[in-house]
């Protein structure tokens, strides 16, 4: 019996909303808890790695956390950061603090901000060695700042439990001599450790034509298979639905 | 009236840049002339002229860009020579300083003495002076520039003294024309005019030209304390070979000098921490001070040296030999008012994080980005290093040719070059009616190439076409390719490059 409320209590605990970092809110239906970990890796990889920088950049930045003291980002060895575009997601860019060329000493950068910042976007300039590593993801827990990591060396991370990657990438707006770019549309994917079995995916507009990011409702959704044990919507069977008369509320 | 005494060194600007008295020297500011040696004035050189006649009348002319720093930096040692003689001193501007004569007069045996006095002390610290006393700073000025070497006008005889001179001394050039127009060419002649008929005409700054012309004083002098050195210094012997020693004596001479800035009252805006190598190097950085502890200065010097002994090994590293704390920008200590619900904690927070970047990359290596105005993605960026002010550039105003849509993900600092060819391979160029040779067929950046699915263009941007050094001329195009990336790509001489990543 013990073990059972035990499990029940773990349950409970597992659905509970944790604190989470956030992100912007079409990213959300794609990672898990609907925001990220704090302390966590979160690997960027393939094309539109940028974007998906810039995104999860916005998303912390665009809040100044509960009391406004929150909400700092750091971007390390990432020279072509285009803040433009990320204060186009929501991003403040009063909030960011750049470091474009941290050489041989970005591991003690890293060290530095991950004390002070939430988010820290890196783009490590070599592969990153497994004592730098171990410190880095030691600080990052300690302090509950995610690391997003970009570049060539993204992969070689050991200990990242989430992917994002963009698919079907495809621009809006350009003719054959003609138009300007509006958007582009992307199925935006979340793989690895934090997203068990295929990942979640989701379909947004990377950037719209306003710059933000949001969900493209115009292609809908592949039909899901719903499993045929049981009607969708339960109903306890014997008891009318409950009703509620006008004139009880005292509004007629 | 107060009597004042002026010593006046000629040609501050020109002297403060290290020009020789004796050469025909220059210095410029926004292209003009802001002032001359007397060799340059000899040969026709005038403030104010455009450098090009400058050199034109004085082809030998040395020309230097103005350095206000240097000006009052070195007008120190003219101000300490003459606060030898009398202590309170009020630099009017660097090259002018001032100080109550009726005192010293008495003193140094009458008003002449007192004016080769200061004189010979000024000259005896190795620059040139004029010096003069008069009533009023105004006419001790003029006192001092007159003559050879200045002189003494007599108690209520400025009036009479400032009578024939133009109105140009004024230094209100619109004044001077309409008064030249009205038929007044002197002092003399303006000082005759009724006080309320000029206050009804010229209004409150007419006023107070004619109260100079009279030889009454606009506002009493506001002579200041010279400042007092109040940095702190600690030597080392032997050298301090690890750094816990330098950071455990930083915090005995931050204490000290936390003291010192105390008996007076006062504050210090930033803090300079220079320290000392056996090597003969010396270690210097400004640290935002604002009411740190000592605890705090400390650990600051420990990031300095950090920073040091990481750059280099240890060999090179060789002890420290002495520590300084120098207080930089002091300003009255009016208190700090804290804010309420830690939001302190947090700016501290970044601000001891950015400062350990700073301790390792320098001022410059942590920025924070500025939204300004611009036209391309890169220019509407300007990156500030943290605790520097952010500029205050017109970002909302129309900038026509802007490139607009969603802002582009990736802006390469350096934009790489890359090749845009037509379907028979060769480069695209753009006409000077922007007509565009052929449609783009392919893109060849690093080597690869991709071909293009779609493409738009030219956007010309032909910017500071005023200013031959600054002016740029270019086309922008946007294209998509086949492996899903676009790009905004522009064309300058005849050159592609990548400007901007849409990642």
């Amino acid at each position: 019996m013990p073990e059972a409320a035990l499990r029940e209590l773990s349950a409970v605990l597992d659905s509970a909303p944790r604190e989470t970092v956030p992100v912007l809110p079409a990213l959300r239906p794609v990672l898990p808890g609907g925001g990220l970990r704090p302390g966590s890796v979160v690997g960027l990889g393939g094309l539109g790695a940028a974007s998906l920088g810039l995104a999860l950049v916005a998303g912390v930045s665009r809040h100044g956390g509960t009391d406004g003291t929150g909400g700092w980002c750091g971007v390390v060895g990432v020279p072509g950061f285009g803040v433009l575009a990320a204060a186009g997601m929501g991003a403040s860019p009063e909030r960011l603090l750049l470091v474009d060329a941290p050489g041989d000493r970005w591991p003690d950068v890293v060290a530095a901000l991950a004390e002070a910042v939430e988010l820290i976007l890196l783009c490590p300039p070599e592969r990153p060695g497994a004592a730098a590593v171990r410190r880095l993801s030691a600080l990052a827990r300690k302090h509950g700042c995610v690391l997003a990591l970009t570049g060539a060396f993204a992969r070689d991370w050991p200990g990242t439990r989430l992917r994002l990657r963009l698919d079907e990438a495809a621009w809006d707006g350009l003719g054959d001599g003609h138009g300007r770019l509006t958007g582009r549309r992307v199925q935006v994917t979340a793989e690895g450790r934090d997203a068990p079995g295929a990942g979640r995916s989701a379909r947004l507009w990377l950037p719209a034509a306003d710059g933000t990011v949001r969900p493209d409702e115009t292609v809908r959704r592949p039909l899901e298979l719903v499993s045929a044990g049981g009607p969708v919507h339960p109903r306890p069977s014997g008891v009318p639905p409950l009703v509620r008369v006008a004139e009880e509320e005292g509004i007629a | 009236m107060t009597r004042v005494l002026v010593a006046w060194c000629p040609d501050w600007p020109v002297t403060a840049v290290g020009i020789d008295a004796a050469a025909a020297g220059a210095v410029v500011a926004q292209g003009r002339i802001a002032a001359c040696s007397a060799a340059a004035r000899a040969a026709g050189v005038r403030r104010g002229q455009r450098l090009r006649d400058a050199q034109r009348r004085c082809p030998d002319l040395v020309v230097r860009d103005r350095e206000p720093d240097a000006e009052g930096r070195l007008f120190e040692e003219v101000v300490a020579a003459v606060a030898e003689l009398t202590p309170r001193v009020e630099v009017v501007r660097p090259g002018l300083c001032a100080i109550a004569a009726r005192g010293p007069a008495r003193f140094y045996g009458g008003e002449e003495a007192l004016r080769v006095l200061v004189q010979d002390a000024v000259v005896e610290a190795g620059h040139d002076c004029g010096s003069g006393v008069a009533d009023g700073l105004f006419a001790a000025e003029l006192a001092a520039r007159s003559g050879d070497g200045g002189v003494v006008v007599p108690e209520g005889g400025a009036a009479a003294f400032l009578a024939p001179y133009p109105l140009s001394v004024l230094d209100r050039p619109e004044l001077a024309d309409l008064l030249r127009r009205l038929g007044i060419r002197t002092l003399g002649d303006f000082a005759a005019l009724p006080s309320g008929h000029v206050a009804g005409r010229f209004g409150p700054d007419g006023a107070l030209a004619h109260r100079l012309a009279r030889g009454e004083e606009p506002r009493p002098l506001a002579p200041v304390r010279g400042a007092v050195d109040l940095s702190v210094r600690g030597d080392f012997d032997p050298p301090a070979e690890q750094a816990e020693r330098v950071v455990f004596a930083a915090k005995r001479l931050a204490v000290e000098l936390h003291e010192g800035l105390a008996a007076g009252g006062l504050a210090c805006v930033r803090l300079e921490v220079a320290a000392g190598f056996a090597d003969g190097q010396v270690l210097r950085r400004l640290w935002r001070h604002e009411g740190l502890s000592a605890l705090a200065v400390a650990e600051r010097v420990r990031w300095q040296l950090s920073a040091r002994q990481g750059a280099g090994d240890e060999a090179v590293w060789g002890g420290v030999t002495w520590l300084e704390l120098a207080p930089d920008q002091i300003v009255p200590d009016a208190g700090r008012q804290e804010s309420l619900w830690g939001r302190t904690a947090v700016t501290d927070r970044i601000a001891r994080a950015a400062d350990r970047v700073q301790a390792l990359l320098g001022h410059r290596g942590i920025t924070r980005p500025v939204l300004v105005g611009g036209r391309g993605p890169g220019e509407r960026i300007v990156r500030v290093p943290v605790g520097d002010l952010a500029p205050s550039g017109p970002a909302e105003e129309p900038w026509p040719g802007r490139v607009t849509g969603p802002a582009p993900a990736v802006v390469p600092g350096a934009p790489p070059s890359a090749e845009l060819v037509d379907a028979s391979g060769a480069t695209v160029v753009v006409s000077a009616r922007c007509e565009v040779s052929a449609p783009p067929a392919a893109l060849v950046l690093r080597g690869r190439r991709a071909a293009v699915t779609g493409w738009t263009g030219p956007w010309p941007a032909d910017e500071r076409w005023w200013d031959a050094d600054a002016a740029r001329r270019r086309a922008r195009f946007q294209v998509t390719t086949d492996d899903g990336a676009a790009y905004l790509l522009a064309v300058e001489g005849g050159r592609w490059h990548v400007e901007a990543v849409y990642d």
